[in-house]
C-alpha cells in the first residue's frame, strides 16, 4: 500500500478545517496560560509562606502529571460536578491551566533577573506595590521572556492533538476518522504531522528573529 | 478506591517499563545524533539535524499513532505495542536529548579543550576524562527535566494498547464510572512516581559536584 | 651542541578566515635556547606557541622538531599527510603553560598531574603520584595535593599548571604570557619560579611575555614581532637596549611608560 495522492487531496480541506480548530486551541489556551501564570508568579511573590507553598505545590502538580490525565479527569469529572460545557471549551482550560504552571516558571525567572534596586527606587518615589509591579517591574520583565514565551506557544501547539482524545475535533482527530473509515492511515497520518512541521519550525524561525531582535536592543 | 489499586500498580509497573525503555532509546539516541552534528563530515551532520527537527517539530502523539497505525502497512512485520512505543518516545525524547547533550558539550571552555591537547591526551581520553565530566553538572538538571517529560508522555502509550497506568484507568473508568477516583488515583500515581525520579535525579546531581571556580 | 635545530618553522602561513596572522615565518631555535618573543597584542605571538603545541595546523609550510616535521612524513619518496600517531609522538616533546592556567576544574590538583603520566605514557599510578608530589612540592605547593583547582589562588593556579606541564617531560616549554592574570607582586613570583626552573633544566624554551626584566634576566634571544613578521631578532641588549627599527623602539617606549 503506497501513496495515493489524488487519496490525499481528497482528504485535505477536512484536515485544514481540523487546522482552524488546532489553532483556536492553542491561541486560547495560551493566552489562558499567560493570565494565569502571572497569577501564580504574583502569589510566590507575595511574602507569605503559606500562600507561597501551596503555590508551589499546585504547579508542581501541575508540571509533574500527565497532561493526557489532566484533560481525561476534567473531561469526565465537571460534568458530574454539573459544570457541562463543550469539549473544546475542558480542552482549552485544561491547555491552560497546564501551561500557565510553566509560564509561572517563566515569568518567575523574568521577575528575579530586575535589580533589587528597582523596587527600592520605586518605593523611594512612594508607588503603590500594585503600582511598582505594573508600572515599573513587569514591562522590564516581559520583554526578555518572550522567546520563553514562544517556546512555550509551539510546546502547547504540538500538546493539542491531544485533545482528540476527548473528542475535540482538531487536526489528529479528523486524521484518525478518516484512516478508521477508509483504512488507510498513511496519507492522513503523514499530512497532519507535516502540517505540525511546517508550522513549528516557521513558528522557531520566528523565535529565534525575536530573540536576537531582542539582544540587540539591549 | 481500594480495589482499583492493583489494577493501577500493575500499570505503574508498565509506565515504569516504558519510561525506562524510552530513556535508554533516548540516550543512545541523543549520543549518536550529537557525535554526528559535532562531526565535521556534513554527510553525518545533516540526518542528524534532520532527525533532531523531525522529532522536536511534530507532537509526540501524531508520531506514535504514525507508527502505530501507518508505519505497519509498509513494513513486513508488526512490532508489539509496547515496542513501538518505547522506540518511539525514546526517539522523541533523544531528539530533545540531543539539543541538551550538544549544548553542554559545546559550554566547556577553549581552554580544556587547549590544554587536554597539550597533554597529549587521545581523543577518548579527552572526550571521557576532560569534557564530559565538565559537561556532567551543566547536563544533569536538564536532563532530569527531560526524564520527568518522558515519564509523563509515556502515558501516550495507553492510547496504543500497552496497559499502562492510563490504559488500565481507561479500563477501570469504562467498568467503575468512578471517573473521579480512577483518574485522581492515577495523577497521584504518576505524582509519585515523578517525584522518585526527580529525587533520584538530584541525588545524582550532588554526587556530581565539584567546585567550579569562575576561570580555572 | 646538538646539530639538530630544536625548533624549525620554515615559510610558515597562517591566517583564521580573512585574517592573515603569519606571514612566510621563518624562525630556528638551537636546543636548550630560551626565546622570548614580544610584540604588540594581535601580532600573532600566541598562534606561533599554538602552531608548536599542535593546537592549529598551518596553512602551508614546515614546521621540524629536532629535525622531524610534525605535520608531513615522507612515504615511498613521497610528501604525505603524517598520520595521527605521529602527530602525538611529536606533541609529546612539548610542553605549554597557558595564560589561563586551563586547569581541570572537576580533578583535584594532584590528578591535575598525575593524569596525563597515567593515561599518556601508561605510568603506574603510584609512580605517577610520586613524580606529582615531586613536582608540587618544587613548585612550593606540596600542602596543596589534595585541594580542588576552584579553591587556589591565580598564582598557585599557575604553579599548578607549570607543575602539570613538566610531569610530561618534554623537550620543549611554552609560556604564553603566564603571568598576565596575576597580581604584579604574585607575578614575580611565578616568574622567579619559573627563571630557577630554567637553570635547572635543558629544556629548549618559548616565551611571549610583557615583562621586559624577566625577558632580560632570562632570554638567550629577543625576537620583536609585528603583524605576523620577525621585525628584529637579536641578544637581550640588542634588542632591548639598541633597537635597530623605529617600530621596536615605539613599542618599547610604550611598554616602558606603561610600567
Ligand atoms: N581562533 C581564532 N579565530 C579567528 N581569529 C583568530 C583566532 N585566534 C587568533 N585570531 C586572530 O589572529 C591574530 C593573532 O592572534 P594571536 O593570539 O596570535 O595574537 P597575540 O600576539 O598572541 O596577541 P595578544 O598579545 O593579545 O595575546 C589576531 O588578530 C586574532 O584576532
Ligand atoms: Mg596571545
Amino acid at each position: 500500500m503506497m501513496w495515493n495522492w489524488s487519496f490525499a487531496w481528497h482528504i485535505l480541506p477536512t484536515i485544514l478545517h481540523g487546522m482552524v480548530i488546532t489553532i483556536e486551541a492553542t491561541i486560547l489556551g495560551m493566552l489562558l496560560a499567560l493570565v494565569l501564570g502571572l497569577f501564580w508568579a504574583g502569589l510566590l511573590l507575595l511574602p507569605n509562606r503559606w500562600i507561597f507553598w501551596s503555590t508551589h505545590g499546585i504547579t508542581e502538580f501541575i508540571r509533574d502529571t500527565p497532561l493526557l490525565i489532566q484533560l481525561f479527569f476534567c473531561y469526565y469529572v465537571l460534568p458530574e460536578i454539573g459544570i457541562t460545557i463543550p469539549a473544546l471549551l475542558t480542552g482549552i482550560t485544561v491547555l491552560g491551566i497546564n501551561y500557565s504552571a510553566y509560564t509561572a516558571e517563566v515569568y518567575r525567572a523574568g521577575l528575579q533577573n530586575i535589580p533589587r534596586g528597582q523596587w527600592d527606587a520605586a518605593k523611594a518615589l512612594n508607588f503603590t506595590t500594585w503600582q511598582t509591579f505594573t508600572r515599573i517591574i513587569l514591562p522590564q520583565a516581559i520583554p526578555p521572556i518572550v522567546p520563553a514565551m514562544g517556546n512555550n506557544l509551539i510546546a502547547m501547539f504540538k500538546d493539542t492533538p491531544l485533545l482528540s482524545t476527548i473528542t475535540v475535533m482538531e487536526m489528529l482527530d479528523r486524521a484518525m476518522i478518516i484512516g478508521d473509515k477508509t483504512f488507510r492511515y498513511l496519507e492522513p497520518l503523514t499530512m497532519v504531522g507535516i502540517l505540525f512541521l511546517i508550522i513549528s519550525l516557521m513558528a522557531s524561525a520566528l523565535i529565534g528573529f525575536t530573540q536576537r531582535k531582542i539582544l540587540v536592543r539591549r | 478506591m481500594l480495589h482499583m489499586l492493583p489494577m493501577m500498580l500493575r500499570g505503574a509497573l508498565v509506565t515504569g517499563e516504558v519510561t525506562a525503555g524510552a530513556i535508554v532509546v533516548a540516550s543512545v539516541a541523543a549520543s549518536c545524533a550529537v557525535a554526528m552534528r559535532l562531526s565535521t563530515l556534513a554527510a553525518l551532520d545533516w540526518p542528524a539535524r534532520v532527525y533532531i527537527e523531525l522529532f522536536r517539530g511534530t507532537s509526540a502523539l501524531i508520531q506514535l499513532f504514525w507508527a502505530f497505525y501507518a508505519l505497519p502497512l509498509v513494513l513486513p512485520f508488526r512490532p508489539s505495542p509496547i515496542i513501538t512505543a518505547i522506540v518511539v518516545l525514546g526517539l522523541n525524547g533523544g531528539a530533545y536529548g540531543a539539543e541538551i547533550l550538544r549544548g553542554a558539550l559545546l559550554s566547556v571552555p577553549r581552554g580544556q579543550h587547549d590544554a587536554a591537547t597539550a597533554l597529549n591526551f587521545s581523543a577518548t581520553t579527552k572526550v571521557f576524562r576532560v569534557v564530559l565530566p565538565q559537561a556532567w553538572p551543566l547536563l544533569l538538571p536538564p536532563m532530569a527535566n527531560l526524564f520527568i517529560d518522558m515519564l509523563k508522555n509515556s502515558a501516550l502509550a495507553g492510547l496504543v494498547q500497552v496497559t499502562d497506568i492510563t490504559f488500565n484507568a481507561q479500563i477501570l473508568q469504562e467498568s467503575t464510572l468512578r471517573n473521579a477516583e480512577v483518574y485522581g488515583l492515577a495523577l497521584v500515581i504518576y505524582f509519585i512516581m515523578a517525584l522518585v525520579l526527580a529525587g533520584f535525579m538530584r541525588l545524582l546531581e550532588r554526587r556530581m559536584k565539584f567546585p567550579v571556580g569562575a576561570r580555572i | 651542541m646538538n646539530h639538530k635545530a630544536s625548533i624549525e618553522f620554515a615559510n610558515i602561513h597562517k591566517s583564521y578566515q580573512r585574517t592573515v596572522v603569519l606571514e612566510n615565518l621563518n624562525l630556528t631555535v638551537a636546543p636548550g635556547e630560551h626565546v622570548v618573543i614580544i610584540g604588540p597584542s594581535g601580532s600573532g605571538k600566541s598562534t606561533i606557541l599554538r602552531l608548536l603545541m599542535t593546537l592549529e595546523k598551518p596553512d602551508s609550510g614546515e614546521i621540524l622538531i629536532e629535525g622531524e616535521s610534525v605535520w608531513h612524513t615522507t612515504r615511498d619518496g613521497r610528501n604525505v599527510d603524517a598520520s595521527p600517531a605521529h602527530i602525538r609522538r611529536m606533541r609529546g616533546k612539548v610542553g605549554m603553560v597557558f595564560q589561563h592556567f586551563n586547569l581541570f576544574p572537576h580533578l583535584r590538583v594532584l590528578q591535575n598531574i598525575t593524569e596525563a603520566p597515567i593515561r599518556v605514557m601508561g605510568m603506574p599510578r603510584s609512580q605517577a603520584v610520586r613524580r606529582a608530589t615531586d613536582l608540587l612540592d618544587r613548585v612550593g605547593l606540596a600542602d596543596k595535593a589534595e585541594a580542588w583547582p576552584a579553591e587556589l589562588s591565580g598564582g598557585q593556579k599557575q604553579r599548578v599548571a607549570i607543575a602539570r606541564a613538566l610531569a610530561l617531560q618534554p623537550r620543549i616549554m611554552l609560556f604564553d604570557e603566564i603571568t598576565s592574570a596575576l597580581d604584579p607582586e604574585i607575578a614575580g613570583q611565578v616568574l622567579q619560579l619559573v627563571l630557577d626552573l630554567a637553570k635547572q633544566t635543558e629544556m629548549t624554551m618559548l616565551f611571549v611575555t610583557h615583562q621586559m626584566r624577566f625577558a632580560r634576566q632570562i632570554a638567550d634571544r629577543v625576537l620583536f614581532f609585528d603583524r605576523g613578521r620577525i621585525i628584529e631578532n637579536g641578544t637581550p641588549e640588542q634588542v632591548l637596549d639598541h633597537p635597530q627599527q623605529p617600530r621596536t623602539r615605539e613599542f618599547l617606549n610604550n611598554v616602558f611608560q606603561a610600567s
